[in-house]
């Protein structure tokens, strides 16, 4: 049989990869297990985009102060967040999500002193800020839809840890606590992602990593 | 997690980092693959309880991960792993790359489908993977994996000229 022309075309079109060290390869298996499981005190500021949450109320509070009176338990990763934010969801059930400002190069290098400085920016802009009146929710909403219709057989729901997270779901199968969960999510992140432009903080550079986490529920 | 599961998602991702890579840099360039490669081993271990046991399975429910962290990249997330400056920056030069215009023109022709077949098609024939198992990646049934890939070729046969195949 003839070889299709077509396919011959195709598989010649694929663009050019790299290979990586097998080793390094390695490495990152091993790094990416600790990130995995939220143990590990950092140190400094990470600027980190959350995970989307949705809940009806929403508080404010600069300078990493834990909310929710302890319902929640976050592992070291978040133990100095720059801020933190709590709220509840439709069903009563309590979230907060915490953000950490994360620079190229990690924790080491002349980064850090730029992560800082965004870091202390953001801490006073928090504080003096209503939040909970200036998100756009409607933004958030439309970005949700846009975001289900993008990707209709993926969604972010509240998995049974009581992280937020993605899966592989229709849009379809979200609760209303998911769904508020994430509106919250996406208008936060808008908020913090206008304001670090604003201040002309480069978003290829920095990224902001948050953990959206939900108190257990009660059987 | 268990150490069994433990161990089996460290075989797996060992196994596979490379082809992810591959298949990451295809699709974002070889500066942010590094990256959606980190994002991907941090979501597998957090997601640890859902690795399926059999070995082809799990390999690819990494690259449905994979797949997931290339559409948080194009609405713009951005995010900077640490973990993944192991990578970034040494990586090897071109295995044997291709002129730079090599192609383009089928790429181009492939970027103006319509996205869901456009991934069809690289999946395929970029990254060798059976129809089947495209189908698996994407989270779609087999007969509209194939409904897709079929359409994606009958327009791409119109937009490059090129005729069916003939023989026997």
């Amino acid at each position: 049989m003839t070889r299709d022309t077509l396919d011959d075309l195709l598989a010649g079109s694929a663009p050019a990869t790299r290979d990586a060290d097998p080793a390094l390869l390695r490495s990152m298996v091993t790094a990416a297990r600790g990130e995995g499981a939220p143990k590990r005190a950092r140190h400094g500021l990470r600027v980190g985009l959350g995970l989307g949450l949705g809940l009806t109320t929403l508080l404010a509070a600069g300078g990493g102060v834990a909310i929710a009176g302890g319902l929640i338990e976050w592992g070291p990763r978040y133990e100095n967040p720059y801020n933190a934010f709590a709220f509840t969801l439709p069903s009563g059930r309590e979230c907060e999500t915490r953000f950490i400002v994360e620079a190229s190069g990690g924790d080491e290098g002349p980064d850090q002193d730029a992560a800082r400085d965004i870091e202390r920016s953001l801490q006073a802009w928090l504080q003096t800020t209503d939040l909970q009146g200036s998100l756009n929710m409607e933004r958030a909403r439309r970005d949700v839809a846009d975001i289900d219709a993008q990707s209709p057989d993926q969604t972010v729901v509240i998995g049974p840890d009581g992280w937020l997270m993605d899966v592989p779901q229709l849009p379809s199968t979200r609760t209303a606590d998911d769904l508020q969960a994430l509106v919250i999510d996406r208008a936060l992140r808008s908020e913090l992602l206008d304001h670090m432009t604003a201040e002309g903080v480069d978003l290829h550079v920095w990224s902001i990593i948050g953990g959206v986490k939900c108190a257990a529920v009660a059987p | 997690m268990s150490r069994a599961a433990d161990a089996r998602l460290t075989a797996t991702l060992t196994a596979a980092s490379s082809d992810l890579l591959s298949y990451l840099q295809r699709r974002v360039g070889t500066d942010d693959a590094p990256d959606l490669l980190g994002e991907t081993m941090v979501v597998a271990w957090r997601r640890v309880a859902e690795l399926p046991i059999e070995p082809e399975r799990a390999r690819m429910w990494l690259f449905g991960i994979a797949r997931g962290t290339l559409l948080n990249h194009a609405r713009g997330e951005r995010r900077r792993w640490a973990l993944a400056d192991r990578v970034r920056g040494h990586v090897g030069t071109d295995a044997a790359a291709p002129p730079a215009d090599a192609g383009a023109e089928v790429r181009d022709a492939i970027a103006r489908l319509d996205p869901e077949l456009a991934e069809v098609v690289r999946l395929v024939h970029w990254d060798g993977f059976a129809l089947a198992e495209a189908a698996e990646v994407l989270g779609l049934p087999p007969s509209t994996a194939r409904g897709r890939y079929a359409r994606a070729k009958e327009e791409l046969r119109v937009a490059l000229g090129v005729g069916a195949s003939t023989g026997g």
